[in-house]
């Protein structure tokens, strides 16, 4: 079972449209800091702030190349929070059609 | 009929089931029939106990086809039979701080002799936030289904 908190700070990071933005594009393959804020008008503090809150949920991967952070997308973490909403909703339609059959094939 | 929305925090189904609405009510409230449905195919349910009435508590074991037992306990809040129920539900956790409550509400609205059944499960995070009003996140997931 995927615990409480790690599923809070996942959603909460996802919250925000620039972080959501950032992980779309970490989507695309590893990227410095510098590309993945392009396009976005907000400041480089700002940027630094969304990727340490992305950092700290797991759903981004920071690793240094020189002088450069290269930042690629946390999959594991991002898979966790799939599965479990994924499992919300196929459990779910999985049982509410075994109750129709059976409400139904009893009736007769 | 089925319908589904994930928008936010709330996950919306739909059936209409041949079959008056005390016979689908029935289904949600007796342990012996609970049984037989309330899981995916693939599971089995290991024990049902209820308690169905406003205040009464459930609670089920789950048995998946990998032997795993996944207990799932909840509270009734409101039983109005045979078109109204509501209850809580918990996935039970080694560590309760770490459990998730959410809201499931029953709809049943008989129509000759045919019931439509909305289902609607609510709450699947902390107050904090579902509070920061979340949209659109579902969506990330079909962006990057190629990254996962």
């Amino acid at each position: 079972m995927v615990k409480r908190l790690e599923i809070d700070s996942v959603l909460a990071a996802l919250a925000d449209p620039t972080r959501r933005h950032i992980v779309e594009r970490l989507a695309a393959g590893e990227q410095s800091v510098g590309e993945l804020s392009a396009g976005l008008t907000i400041s480089a503090p700002a940027i630094s702030k969304h990727v340490k809150i992305l950092e700290r949920c797991g759903l981004l991967k920071r690793r240094l190349i020189g002088r450069q952070h290269r930042c690629r997308l946390g999959v594991q973490s991002l898979t966790k929070l799939s599965h479990w909403i994924d499992r919300q909703e196929r459990y779910w339609n999985a049982a509410l059609d075994r109750l129709t059959a059976l409400a139904e094939g009893d009736k007769k | 009929m089925t319908k589904a929305s994930t928008e936010r925090d709330v996950l919306e189904l739909q059936r209409i089931v041949a079959a008056p609405a005390e016979r689908v009510f029935a289904m949600w409230t007796q342990p012996e029939l609970l049984r037989q449905w309330m899981c995916p195919p693939d599971d089995t349910i290991e024990e049902v106990s209820a308690d169905v009435r406003t205040g009464g508590t459930y609670r089920i074991v789950l048995r998946r086809p990998n032997g795993e037992l996944w207990p799932v306990r909840g509270t009734y809040r409101d039983v109005r039979p045979p078109e109204h129920l509501t209850f809580t539900w918990v996935w039970e956790e080694d560590d309760p701080k770490d459990e998730i409550e959410s809201v499931i509400t029953i709809d049943l609205t008989e129509r000759n002799g045919s019931t439509q059944m909305n289902f609607r499960q609510q709450g699947f995070r902390s107050e904090e936030s579902r509070d920061s009003h979340v949209e659109g996140w579902s969506s990330i997931f079909a962006r990057l289904d190629n990254a996962l």
